[in-house]
């Protein structure tokens, strides 16, 4: 099981958390897309083997929302940030192995 | 305020000489979200008359004049529940035109079990798991979580002495988890 640090609370189990998918995903205008950009914008994820920033929510606790990147592979934590904040880097050493690299 | 029957009515209180668990049926509690730092936190505070704790996790035991025990649970960042504090929403209803908060009276979404003894803390630790140590969890603290898989707030309000706070239709579940968690302190 994660143990997964929630700003607001401090270290909590897995189960008390909702995955919320990739983080830092920019809302396009729908009224300028295509149908079928919009359905990339919907559907298309970046999947990495390797880091990903995330986003979660802590229902059982704060019930607020906040990111964090995870290693998909080992499931380290690396730096967990508050929504509207400054992404940071991602750890590194890990070799990114993404579509198309 | 609708008066509400306790969703553990007759059940017998636990007593054994380690640990006594009883209901608290009906606590006043409210729920506040303001958003931190900002004028209307300060209202809320001074209408009410006693400070709001500042970091998610902490209750502030309050001063409230006819109340003979009162406390502000802070829950995250921009939420409190305020319980055993009857005037609550009377003393924030003149502020409602001027400042942007919401309070709702949810004395009747959850009943109270108050664990006290020495051993309250090792009957909640069958049950618990974040780590209910002095050092990480004092007097002082509170914390939501699932307990026995419902959602519970778990306070610890004096030393040896444990409030779990939990929704009425889990409240008989977890009672008799609770009793049969102290079973092997008897």
């Amino acid at each position: 099981m994660l143990n997964i640090p929630c700003p607001h609370c401090g270290l909590r189990n897995e189960t008390e958390f909702h995955y919320g998918a990739e983080a830092g995903v920019a809302y396009p205008d729908p009224n300028t897309l295509t149908d079928s950009e919009w359905a990339k914008y919907l559907h298309i994820r970046a999947n990495p083997k390797g880091w990903l920033a995330e986003r979660w929510v802590h229902f059982a606790g704060c019930g607020r929302w906040f990111n964090l990147w995870r290693n998909t592979i080992t499931h380290e934590i690396g730096p967990v940030y508050l929504p509207f904040t400054t992404q940071p880097k991602m750890p590194g050493n890990t070799v990114q192995e993404g579509p198309g690299k | 305020m609708i008066a509400k029957e306790s969703p553990l009515k007759g059940m017998d209180t636990g007593t054994a000489a380690a640990v006594t668990i009883r209901e608290l049926p009906g606590l006043h509690t409210i729920d506040l979200r303001v958003a931190p730092g900002t004028e209307a936190q300060a209202a809320v505070a001074e209408a009410l008359g006693i400070e709001l704790p500042g970091k998610p996790g902490r209750i502030r035991a309050v001063q409230v004049l006819g109340e003979s025990e009162a406390h502000a649970l802070c829950l995250a960042p921009d939420w409190w529940l305020i319980v055993g504090y009857q005037e609550a929403v009377e003393k924030l209803a003149p502020l409602k035109n001027g400042h942007h908060f919401s309070v709702v009276d949810v004395s009747g979404q959850r009943t109270t079990i108050e664990l006290e003894g020495p051993n309250a803390r090792e009957v909640l630790a069958h049950l618990w798991e974040q780590d209910l140590r002095e050092k990480s969890f004092p007097a002082g603290s509170v914390s939501q979580g699932l307990m026995a898989k419902a959602p519970v707030i778990v306070c610890h309000i004096a030393p040896s002495r444990y409030r779990v706070m939990v929704r009425s239709s889990f409240a008989l579940h977890l009672w008799k988890a609770l009793v049969d968690a102290a079973e092997e302190w008897n």
